[in-house]
């Protein structure tokens, strides 16, 4: 294992008992991620992106295979990794504010607890609904309330589950673009899971193709585009369509 | 079947809380109705159409509200009730809340005390009253007694179901991000638990006022329920009236209380 190796999946699965049977949703599943690199998984529906994710947070322990994150076996969640859920998941009894501030407080002490929540709510600009109870916010707003949590967290990686899908298309780029910037001042390690190919080529170095029943990756694409990416040129929509035609 | 009932006082009652003209509005709507009964009431009553006996109109009524107010003899039934009910609610919600959150913990603890449960839920607290007379003797831990029997279920049930029905998804947040224990528990199961207890801790009480006056007809010498009784030996209508309305004016003025109660502690609840 190479010393700057971060995620390191080697031959995971895992499979799902119920009550009506058993779902296999990941085989065979073998994945890197180096230290501040920025890698999307993409697939279709129900191919197990959720569930592979789930995994390197240590929420969800494979069934057979080995995950590995910064050289040690993962054994459950960590201060180095940090969720944004499919779901905004907010606490709702708890403002904007002491939602994110939540898991860092003890930590990090009230005054720079405090410069940290600002500083995240301006990114994901939600500065002004610092005092608003979730119900009060729409599920953009909420989703944006997440990322402001994960980031919050300080972590070493970043596990997104499609956090921007909840947003109109230009709030969507507007965060995108705010979002490459501050991944590449902090070089902070980000896993994106996306269903939006176009998202996902301006967005990573790196795309995870996966297709489904049972979940397996498919082909790991380097994306070798310089920033900040251009939608209209012409390596990019025969990347998009490579890509498009692979998932189906 | 009680629940239901309610819902419907509440959105009347909470949206007071909403702006001034709303209020004007809302208040006038609930009174319309009430109001025009009791016109046509005491019409019909002046008009000789109904029995004074059986009967007697709005304003004779009244006029033995004040002389009882005056007096203070209403204050003082209506508060050897409040205190009973009082009493016997802080025993209720000291048992019933730790006892729940203790059962809602313990997984398979319901299966083995649900069916006797459902099985006391079915007996009118007043059908308890002759033996805790019995037990507890003719004074005040008699009625006490109804009150626990008749608030504990709701309190506790309702307990149990809020410490169960915790959102597993966020509990995962909690564990994603690294919470302690002490911080899960505050933050995550009593909020989530909270709102369930205060449903139950609103049925128990209305329960409680009901399960009171029951008793305090069958044995007190003093209360609103009493007032009732005394009403009936004396042969005297307007005293029962008075006591009757009575109850349901204090009881929608507790209910009130809790309500706004729930709001104060609750302020990210949604307003239904
Ligand atoms: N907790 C679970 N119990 C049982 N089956 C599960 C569970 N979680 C996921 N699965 C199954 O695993 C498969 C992959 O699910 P997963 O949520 O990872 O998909 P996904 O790629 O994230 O899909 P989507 O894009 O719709 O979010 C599905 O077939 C799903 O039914
Ligand atoms: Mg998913």
């Amino acid at each position: 294992m190479s010393s700057n190796v971060l995620v390191e999946l080697q031959n995971v699965g895992k499979t799902f008992h119920s009550a009506w049977g058993s779902v296999e949703a990941l085989r065979d599943i073998n994945f890197s991620c180096f230290e501040s690199e920025f890698i999307s998984i993409v697939g279709a529906s129900g191919c197990g992106k959720t569930t592979l994710l789930r995994i390197i947070a240590g929420l969800e322990k494979p069934s057979s295979g080995e995950a590995f994150f910064n050289g040690e076996k993962i054994e459950g969640p960590g201060y180095d990794r940090a969720v944004v859920f499919q779901e905004p998941r907010l606490f709702p009894w708890l403002t904007v504010e002491k939602n994110i501030s939540l898991p860092i407080q003890s930590q990090k002490g009230s005054q720079k607890t405090e410069q940290i929540v600002e500083q995240v709510l301006r990114l994901v600009e939600m500065s002004n609904f610092r005092k608003a109870y979730p119900y009060e916010l729409s599920g953009g707003m909420a989703q944006r309330v997440a990322i402001a949590r994960a980031l919050a967290f300080e972590p070493k990686a970043l596990l997104m589950d499609e956090p921007f899908s909840a947003l109109d298309a230009q709030t969507r780029s507007r965060l995108q673009l705010q979002f490459i910037d501050l991944w590449r001042k902090t070089n902070r390690t980000v896993i994106l899971v996306t269903h939006d190919i176009e998202e996902a080529l301006i967005l990573s170095q790196k795309v995870v193709i996966m297709t489904p029943s049972p979940g397996t990756i498919k082909e790991t694409l380097e994306i070798p585009l310089a920033y900040p990416r251009n939608k209209d040129t012409l390596e990019f929509i025969e990347l998009r369509k490579y890509i498009l035609k692979s998932i189906l | 079947m009680t629940l239901k009932n309610h819902k419907h006082l509440d959105n009347n009652l909470t949206q007071l809380n909403t702006n001034g003209k709303d209020a004007v509005k809302i208040i006038i709507r609930g009174i319309a109705f009430p109001l025009t009964i009791i016109i046509i009431w005491e019409f019909a009553a002046r008009l000789g159409l109904v029995n004074q006996y059986f009967l007697p109109s709005p304003s004779k009524i009244f006029d033995t509200f004040s002389t009882m107010f005056i007096s203070g003899e209403l204050g003082r039934h209506l508060l050897a009730s409040v205190k009973r009910l009082i009493y016997g609610f802080l025993i209720t919600v000291i048992f019933a809340i730790p006892l729940g959150i203790l059962v809602g913990k313990a997984k398979y603890f319901r299966y083995y005390v649900n069916p006797t449960l459902s099985f006391l839920q079915q007996i009118p607290p007043i059908a308890w009253i002759p033996i805790f007379i019995l037990w507890l003797g003719i004074d005040e831990a008699n009625k006490v007694a109804v009150i626990v029997y008749a608030s504990f279920f709701p309190v506790f049930l309702n307990t149990v179901q809020g410490v169960n029905s915790v959102d597993p998804k966020l509990v995962e947040v909690g564990r994603a991000y690294m919470l302690t224990p002490m911080k899960m528990v505050c933050r995550i199961y009593i909020p989530s638990a909270v709102m369930s207890i205060f449903v139950g801790l609103r049925l128990g009480l209305s329960n409680c006022w009901r399960a009171l006056v029951g008793a305090e007809l069958i044995a007190a010498s003093s209360g609103i329920g009493y007032l009732i009784t005394e009403g009936r030996t004396l042969s005297q209508p307007n005293t029962i009236f008075v006591a009757i309305f009575t109850i349901g004016i204090a009881g929608s003025l507790l209910d009130l209380s809790l309500k706004r109660a729930e709001k104060k502690l609750m302020p990210w609840k949604k307003d239904v």
